[in-house]
């Protein structure tokens, strides 16, 4: 390990440093170890989602193998699949399984109870679409050649029942019969899968769509029950207005289901949006977003020649049927087909927005004539479109349900998650289309990927101050909810409910708590608290600048904060080089009648925030914006004032190159143009402003200007032989200077501040930038950053005498006083490539007993290849150097922070982090698996899946059931699953009755109470149908246990559960499958017992 | 004129109008007391963008309107850029009581200069005439700006319903003429040509 190269150094430093004691003594590797302590993010680019309405968990898939499930607060537990491969498909089967299939088709089986791989499969061919059913046991897979696969989750096989492809059958007869589409070479088209979905009141029946056809297939009869071709007649205008003399067939994109199943939707690549009847195959209407009827041939459209101008749309790439919490109330939500393409065939298609058609009641199929249906579809109660992003194109998008998991997973939504191609994520609030930025209602790591994470620092608060913080917004949160009669508000609870965290206390409590400070492309900072796991409430406090800037419609990205625990004051720089300076405290303006709903939706109140803070006088760099609040805040970080960017006259304007809020209520703005401005925020006012050049240009002539990249406050003697301690402002600059400054009491002219600032001097610390400066007392090694303590000493001329160390990306460099010529001792280390941070660590030996029970200091240096090495101080010499278990991203590493207490902070990639420690003694209590999150609560069960109406039963249609189903794909030999403890769960996640665990509902609460003779087969209202089919006593099904002491009782229990299935299921189906329903129910019995045994 | 709605499976024109303007000046307002016959005084921000669709008759022609109403709002200014693509008509709306609203008309004009068809038809509309107390721009101010850019000039009410018919009426009469005279001087070509032409480009099935 030790080149002689370094030991002659070390040496040599021994030597220097001799005048000074050892304050890392007692340190040897053994005190060392890297624990990770939380992980933050998510690696690579997320590019699938899965959500489960029933546990409430979301699932997020990247395209390195890796699955990440998200649940209440930190709930988060990260699954790899076997090859890191993109992961295209999640799906949640039956309350406990988590399926994801990979680009190479390989479907790997999760279980969300032991949070283990189950088992994998190899999918003999290219998956291009799953799709699966709450209620089911097994999904299908839709394959590139047409051929619809099954695979059985519960048991862990891939069954050996296939669909064919239906479409081949059907190209070839449309060809013989039909003379106008001559053009289709049946070996030629697409015969891929373009959408399955199975029928949303019989599991029996799925609508399967090809390019050419869209088929209403029935599974259990194995044949197809209705076919669904559209045919746009010359004349017509089509979707695209293209073509428009002759026959025109467009491809399919994809079959829906109207959630009552009565019609059905085809969406087709021209941008034609067509309704049908499900029964007859009658077709209602044919639209696109913004035109009707484009299938009837228009004779005026001929005499104009504007008319005929194609206009072509931007395809449609996801479109959902979504409903209310009565399903009769629907609306379609579409991805594309909104924005005329653009004439440059260069220019990309993007899909920036999502398109809302809002129907509104659905009209009694009973008493409703074809007519009126197409009035219905073509004159939508409204049409909105969202704005989703400007920069990236949809990947696709995720209603998250809250009344059910059915209707295709669109019963009811309340939030929509919206991928982006570039992996960010949006969360819309529907049916409003405002987006969420609020990271306290959505999983902490998701603030890493929404909205983009623009700066991460992190600090050590004082643990009363910051616990006081956290307190009280807490409290402000319950008194809210209390006043509210324990209704929240929809920012105050998490979307996602699911899961349980870890209630193990991870680690030992110190005074300093690690606050990790994130600044976002919205204009936003969050404060985390660095070890969540160990907080019961919120452990974020959200800060929105746009509202600071009175620039809430079009927020600036956060470029720079700083926070002080201190002092609990905060300042944030952003992209247009404005400045605010916050502190926390009540709000003036607070109004309990104002959520911030209102501002969300009602732009007015932001308009008069706007207005009431337009800046006055607009050459003033301070602009007091203390009414820049918004009323629904009444305790938090208010804003004080806004600094803006010094220009001079036109020129550019200015960025933020370093920026610090000290605990002692100065704070340093620095700017790119080498200009450094200092704030007394007793005063609100600049006391100070200085052009670093005027200071070092005769040192350095590169020719270009330098500028601030770093800033520490401290406290200390100026000088070796100075006879009182000051306040001394460092600042490291672009070309490797270290200037220092003296902050003196006295009075400036034109300030109203009792300090003011002195030059000290400015050496020369290094040859590149200087990343941080890092002041030690020099009697006992403690760190000399400026803090209240000693601030309320320096009347009484406390005396502290100082060394300094600089960090730059390939050294270290030690100075005994700011007035030094040259650096006392260095540290330079070529085998590890740059430096990306390195900062002091307090830590307590644990084997050496001879020194006094006391801390010591020590040296921790992050490089780039991800080795963090532990050097000695004052000397520099190195005790160890140990490896990080990530790789490091170096564009984003020098966001890392090490911190005093031993945690350091990585940013290893744009959207991943983590917080590790780094001492034996500190570490984290037991090991990462034992006490993990919590995914799966057996509780919650799956409800009844809805289904026709009795009177239909009546009329001779029988529901189809699932073992109907496995029937047909699996036979009557049916093989043992491969997980008996995971299947028995599977087994008991559905609920007894209707209705048991969603609030809301399936059915629809239509008060229809005429709905008149019919003779249609589908006959009765609503209000009538959707009943369940369940006709079984409601059986007890809570709290279901596995432990042996239970063992009886849920032995009886699920095999109640099984008989109450078998039961519904006999009374159900015909009288043939009896004996088999005995057979199965047998055997199923046999696997219980073997499974509760582990046999 | 009822802004009862017409049936709309017969027309001979589709007409793509666009309102344009700051927020608040009361577009989406506008729509609605066009297409619904409706007013809603309380303030709702547009969120991205609203469409609707009313059928009218000019000179015994049916003619569809699809009106797409644009959020004022800056931080959506460039998605709503993206619409002005095939506007044949378009309606700056500014708000009578509010001058900066006056003032951004013309940053508005460029930028429909900038994204919108050579040939769309321009309109400039002074929304709330009914606020007399609060007025801020008089008509003739209105009327010199219009007259500054080229354009015609209403002044209208969505809440008492003054003139509001009149603006998608006039508008849509000024892009029926302007069509009609296209045709005039395109009439070497046929009709049918030009569909063969559109067809070429698109390539459908």
């Amino acid at each position: 390990m030790y080149k002689s190269k370094h030991k002659l150094k070390s040496i040599s430093n021994n030597i220097k440093s001799a005048t000074l004691s050892d304050f890392s003594s007692g340190l040897t590797p053994q005190d060392f170890q890297i624990s990770p302590v939380s992980h933050y993010g998510i690696s690579g680019t997320v590019i699938s989602m899965g959500f489960d309405p029933v546990q409430s968990l979301l699932a997020l898939g990247n395209n390195q193998g890796e699955v990440y499930v998200f649940g209440q607060k930190g709930v988060e537990i990260v699954f790899k699949t076997s090859r890191p491969e993109p992961v295209l498909y999640l799906k949640f089967i039956k309350n406990v399984f988590l399926v994801a299939v990979t680009a190479s088709s390989i479907l790997q089986v999760y279980s969300l109870e032991s949070k283990q791989s189950l088992t994998e499969c190899k999918v003999p061919g290219n998956v291009s679409i799953v799709e699966s059913d709450p209620s089911l046991d097994f999904i299908y897979l839709g394959l590139d050649t047409g051929v619809i696969m099954i695979y059985d989750v519960v048991k862990g096989y891939l069954t050996p029942h296939k669909i064919t492809n239906l479409q081949k059958t059907h190209v070839i007869r449309k060809s013989w019969n039909h003379s106008a589409t001559p053009h289709i070479d049946p070996t030629r088209i697409d015969n891929s899968i373009r959408s399955l979905q199975v029928h949303p009141r019989d599991i029996g029946v799925l609508l399967i769509a090809y390019s050419k056809t869209v088929v209403l297939y029935s599974v259990t009869e194995r044949k197809i029950k209705k076919e669904f071709d559209y045919e746009v007649p010359p004349g017509a205008p089509g979707g695209d207005l293209t073509n428009v003399e002759t026959s025109r067939q467009p491809d399919v994109v994809k079959a829906l289901f109207h959630p009552n199943g009565l019609n059905i939707l085809t969406c087709h690549e021209d941008g034609s949006l067509v309704f049908w009847d499900t029964n007859n195959g009658t077709l209602i209407q044919a639209r696109t977003l913004f035109d009707t009827d484009v299938d009837k041939p228009q004779s005026g459209l001929f005499n104009n020649v504007k008319m005929v101008q194609p206009m072509r749309y931007n395809k449609i790439t996801q479109i959902e049927w979504v409903c209310e919490a009565n399903p009769e109330n629907t609306s379609l939500l579409i991805a594309g087909g909104d924005s005329i393409k653009s004439n440059n065939p260069n220019e990309r298609e993007t899909n920036l927005n999502l398109t809302r058609i809002d129907f509104g009641t659905t009209p009694k199929y009973s008493i409703t004539s074809y007519e009126k249906m197409s009035e219905f579809y073509s004159n939508p109660k409204n049409l909105k479109i969202f704005p989703i992003s400007q920069k990236s194109s949809i990947r696709s998008f995720l209603p998250l349900p809250a009344s059910s998991p059915f209707f295709a997973g669109n019963h009811n939504p309340n939030v929509i998650f919206v991928l982006l191609e570039n992996g960010i994520m949006e969360v819309l609030r529907y049916p409003y289309g405002n987006s969420i930025h609020s990271s306290s209602i959505l999983p902490p790591s998701l603030s890493w990927v929404h909205p983009e994470l623009t700066c991460l620092s992190a600090i050590i608060a004082p643990r009363t101050q910051w616990m006081g913080i956290l307190q009280t917004l807490e409290s402000e949160r319950k008194k809210k909810i209390a006043r509210q009669n324990g209704a929240s508000d929809f920012y105050d609870e998490t979307i996602l409910t699911g899961g349980a965290a870890s209630t193990v206390k991870q680690r030992v409590f110190t005074e300093g708590r690690s606050v990790i400070i994130s600044g976002h492309s919205d204009g936003t900072v969050k404060l985390w608290d660095g070890s969540r796991s160990e907080l019961d409430e919120i452990s974020v406090i959200e800060i929105d600048t746009s509202f600071g800037l009175g620039q809430a419609s079009n927020p600036s990205p956060v470029n720079k904060v700083s926070f002080s625990g201190h002092t609990t004051d905060l300042i944030i720089s952003n992209d247009d080089g404005d400045t605010i300076l916050y502190k926390f405290g009540n709000n003036r303006l607070y109004d309990p009648n104002i959520t911030r709903n209102d501002y969300d939706l009602d732009s007015s109140l932001t308009m008069k925030l706007k207005k009431k803070n337009a800046p006055s006088n607009s050459h003033s760099l301070i602009v007091n914006v203390e009414n820049n609040i918004p009323a629904y805040i009444h305790k938090g970080f208010l804003p004080i004032i806004m600094i803006r960017a010094p220009r001079n006259g036109d020129g550019p304007k200015l960025t933020v190159t370093a920026l610090k809020n000290s605990n002692i209520e100065f704070a340093a703005i620095a700017y790119n143009d080498g200009q450094i401005m200092v704030v007394d925020r007793r005063v609100s006012d600049i006391i100070f402003m200085e052009n670093i050049n005027k200071i070092s240009s005769k040192r350095k002539s590169t020719g270009s200007l330098s500028y601030v990249t770093s800033i520490e406050f401290g406290i200390m003697k100026g000088s070796e032989d100075a006879k009182y301690s000051s306040i001394l402002m460092f600042l490291g600059t672009s070309v490797g200077n270290l200037i220092t400054f003296q902050i003196v009491p006295g009075s400036s002219p034109n300030s109203r501040s009792r300090f003011q600032i002195k030059f000290l001097s400015c050496v020369d610390a290094d040859n590149s930038k200087i990343r941080n400066i890092i002041p030690i007392n020099a009697d006992n090694g403690a760190s000399a950053v400026a803090k209240t303590q000693e601030f309320a000493q320096l009347g009484s001329g406390v005396l502290i005498k100082g060394l300094i160390l600089t960090v730059s990306s390939f050294g270290i460099r030690l100075f005994k006083s700011p007035t030094h010529k040259s650096a006392n001792v260095n540290f330079q280390n070529s085998n590890s490539g740059e430096i990306v941070t390195a900062d002091i660590c307090r830590v307590r030996p644990v084997n050496d007993m001879s020194i006094s029970s006391g801390e010591v200091t020590v040296m921790s240096v992050l490089f780039e290849n991800g080795q963090v090495k532990f050097l000695s101080i004052p000397s520099l010499n190195e005790i160890t150097t140990l490896a990080l278990n990530c790789r490091l991203n170096r564009a984003f590493a020098t966001q890392s922070t090490v911190l005093l207490n031993g945690d350091i902070l990585i940013r290893n990639d744009k959207t991943e982090g983590s917080l590790v420690h780094i001492t034996r003694s500190g570490s984290v209590r037991g090991g990462a698996e034992a006490d993990s999150d919590l995914l799966f609560n057996f509780e919650l069960k799956i409800p009844q899946r809805p289904t026709f109406n009795s009177l239909q039963w009546a009329r001779g249609s029988k529901v189809t059931t699932l073992d109907d189903l496995l029937m047909v794909f699996e036979g009557e030999r049916r093989p043992r699953t491969k997980y008996p403890k995971e299947a028995g769960l599977a087994e008991n996640s559905m609920a007894n009755s209707a209705l048991q665990t969603m609030i809301g509902g399936v059915n629809g609460s239509s008060n229809d109470s005429n709905p008149g003779p019919s003779s249609d087969p589908y006959g009765g209202g609503p209000s009538r149908s959707y009943t369940s089919s369940s006709n079984s006593s409601a059986g007890n099904n809570k709290g279901w246990g596995f432990d042996m002491s239970n063992l009886q009782r849920s032995l009886n229990n699920t095999y109640k559960g099984i008989e109450d299935r078998f039961n519904e299921a006999g009374n159900n189906i015909a009288e043939q499958y009896n004996e088999t329903v005995e057979d199965t129910k047998n055997n199923m019995m046999k696997s219980m017992i073997k499974s509760k045994f582990s046999f | 004129m009822s802004g009862a709605r017409t049936p709309s499976r017969s027309y001979d024109m589709i007409m793509k109008l666009l309102l344009v303007g700051d927020s608040g000046v009361g577009k989406s307002c506008l729509l609605l007391r066009f297409v619904e016959d409706k007013f809603n005084p309380s303030f709702i921000t547009t969120i991205g963008i609203d469409f609707k669709i009313r059928t009218i008759e000019v000179n015994g022609k049916r003619i569809k309107l699809q009106v797409w109403d644009t959020a004022g709002q800056e931080r959506f200014r460039t998605i709503t850029t993206a619409y002005y693509r095939g506007a044949m008509g378009i309606i700056l709306v500014y708000d009578v009581t509010d001058e900066r609203t006056f003032a951004n008309v013309r940053t508005w004009f460029s930028t429909v200069n900038q994204h919108a068809n050579d040939d769309a038809q321009l309109m400039l509309v002074g929304n709330k005439s009914d606020e007399t107390d609060n007025r801020a721009i008089t008509k003739q101010q209105g009327e010199s700006l219009a007259k500054e850019l080229n354009i015609p000039f209403i002044e209208a009410s969505a809440k008492t319903n003054e003139n509001v018919d009149e603006i998608f009426f006039q508008l849509a009469t000024l892009i029926q003429d302007k069509v009609s005279q296209d045709q005039l001087n395109n009439d070497g070509r046929g009709s049918l040509n030009v569909n063969k032409a559109a067809g070429a480009k698109a390539g459908c099935c």
